[in-house]
């Protein structure tokens, strides 16, 4: 019987995808909308051959301890019934303190949750944050953190790529991935420079020209990684039109991924 | 076949980009299939003597048969009439194009209503861009994105005349589906879809696919990243069709349903 050839990522749609495998590092169920959003990933998942999504919960930008735990059921419901195709990532908000770190002691035993979700609640060098860190140090745990840097101002509580950089020096031994290059992937990708333990994802901007080879060209391919932010046949795109060779692409899409989260 | 009603050359004055050169533009247009292209220069946009610029711009397209050439024009400038006059008679220019945030302009300023009824005189399509970049990105300075307020009230007063509305925000859709829903000769683009699932079918929830057409942003923008949309939408190919050439071609030329 003659043995059917494995279907590469993209190659349903017609999208070419450097390697053939991808992940996303970067979604999100947001409040009230949960099913809608898990199904219309997992429906964009199938088509793409994603491998998996990786997807954790949004409620608004300073949850209460409720709604942090309700959202990471949300998001623990969905992994389970995803048949492998989601995996979880644990939001916390820094500014319940010890029920933070209850919170992803839960997240991490009984949901079996591999990976933590900071996002505007507190900005990353204040150190309410620390905590979160030194435990995802003990549990190898990598951090998303989102950052941005927006000449319209930013929210008080965002955190800008200089903040991401200063906290992974702080913390050699944890391993952050920063969202979006930051927005402003100039400044984004020349903040972390300096910080071999932050890794940059191209994630939930317009799909600017330059973007990815800026971050390949001042990070290293090995620090780039696919995520979409809800979306992924958009943010193909950004990689797929990058200057920037098959091996480098392959690594964005895939492998740098799959190191983190296993 | 694809056609791309939003391209410029040249130099973007706040980044590097990857590539913004007439041999650049013939590379992506190969890549993605684009057959016919509108195209501009960012220098129009940002240098006083804009009309230097676009004769330089006139020159560079010729050995890019598939490019029609867009005039920018700022119609707050001295002697606008002049320049479009001649685009039109000495550069063989096939449409207006107007960046009224990056300029400093109302839509609803006279001298914009002065602009559309000669740009109806010389039977040219006008492509309005809301915003040419990301404005929370615009290094240095800023630039306000057009109100669809504004863009509401243009249309209103310029019936007949052929316009495109690039670069609206997505969340804007349901506002810019009712502008032009009334309004014959009237479309919007997707280069400012993100972080939406779906997007292009979900735009298409609320403006039709006769209303739909491409313009990439390219080289400021990777057009994979909205042709992928396109590809993965769950529409028919008729529809498929008619947002990537179809309604393109109705808007460059004034021709085909």
């Amino acid at each position: 019987m003659k043995k059917r050839r494995a279907v590469w990522a993209g190659e349903r749609a017609g999208i070419p995808i450097a390697g053939g495998r991808l992940i996303d590092l970067h979604a999100h169920l947001w409040a009230g909308r949960e099913e809608l959003d898990a199904r219309l990933m997992l429906e964009e998942a199938e088509i793409l051959g994603a491998e998996y999504i990786a997807i954790s919960h949004l409620w608004g930008y300073n949850p209460s301890p409720d709604q942090v735990h309700q959202g990471n059921d949300h998001v623990a419901r969905w992994v389970k019934q995803s048949g492998g195709r989601f995996r979880g990532q644990a939001i916390l908000n820094p500014r319940h303190g010890k029920r933070a770190l209850a919170e992803l002691r839960r997240c991490y035993e009984e949901l079996g949750m591999r990976m933590v979700k900071l996002w505007v609640a507190a900005r990353c060098t204040n150190p309410i944050v620390f905590p979160i860190v030194e435990r995802c140090i003990d549990l190898r745990l990598p951090i998303l953190q989102h950052a941005f840097c927006k000449a319209t101002g930013n929210l008080s509580n965002e955190s800008l790529p200089e903040d991401v950089a200063e906290l992974a020096l702080r913390y050699p031994q944890a391993r952050f991935v920063m969202a979006h290059v930051a927005g402003d992937y100039i400044r984004g990708a020349w903040a972390i420079r300096r910080a071999p333990n932050v890794w940059a994802d191209i994630s939930g901007t317009y799909c600017e020209a330059g973007m990815v080879e800026t971050a390949v060209r001042e990070l290293g391919a090995s620090r780039v990684i696919f995520g979409s932010d809800n979306g992924i046949a958009f943010n193909l795109g950004k990689v797929q039109d990058a200057r920037i060779s098959d091996a480098d692409k392959a690594r964005i899409f895939y492998r740098n991924a799959k190191e983190l989260l296993p | 076949m694809i056609c791309d009603v939003g391209c410029f050359l040249g130099a973007w004055p706040f980044r590097s980009l990857p590539s913004s050169g007439p041999r650049g533009l013939k590379a992506m247009a190969r890549k993605q299939g684009v057959t016919c292209v509108a195209v501009s220069a960012f220098e129009e946009v940002f240098h006083e003597d804009a009309f230097r610029a676009t004769a330089r711009l006139t020159g560079r397209l010729a050995s890019l048969p598939m490019a029609r050439q867009f005039q920018v024009v700022n119609p707050l400038f001295p002697g606008w009439q002049r320049d479009l006059e001649r685009g039109v008679r000495e550069l063989g220019i096939r449409g207006v194009r107007l960046t009224p945030g990056y300029h400093g302009y109302a839509l609803t300023d006279p001298a914009v209503q002065a602009l559309a009824d000669a740009a109806r005189e010389f039977q040219l399509p006008v492509a309005i861009h809301a915003r040419l970049q990301d404005e929370r990105m615009h290094w240095i300075s800023r630039f306000p994105p057009v109100p669809v307020k504004e863009a509401g009230e243009f249309l209103a007063k310029t019936p007949g005349l052929r316009v495109a509305l690039l670069g609206f925000e997505v969340g804007e859709a349901g506002s810019i589906s009712a502008i032009i829903k009334d309004r014959p000769a009237a479309w919007v683009d997707w280069s400012r879809l993100r972080c939406m699932l779906w997007g292009l079918d979900r735009l298409l929830e609320q403006i039709p696919a006769e209303r739909i057409l491409y313009g990439s942003l390219w080289p400021l923008q990777t057009p994979s990243a909205m042709l992928n949309l396109a590809k993965v939408a769950r529409i028919g190919e008729a529809a498929r069709k008619r947002i990537l050439w179809t309604n393109g071609i109705r808007f460059l030329t004034g021709r085909g349903r």
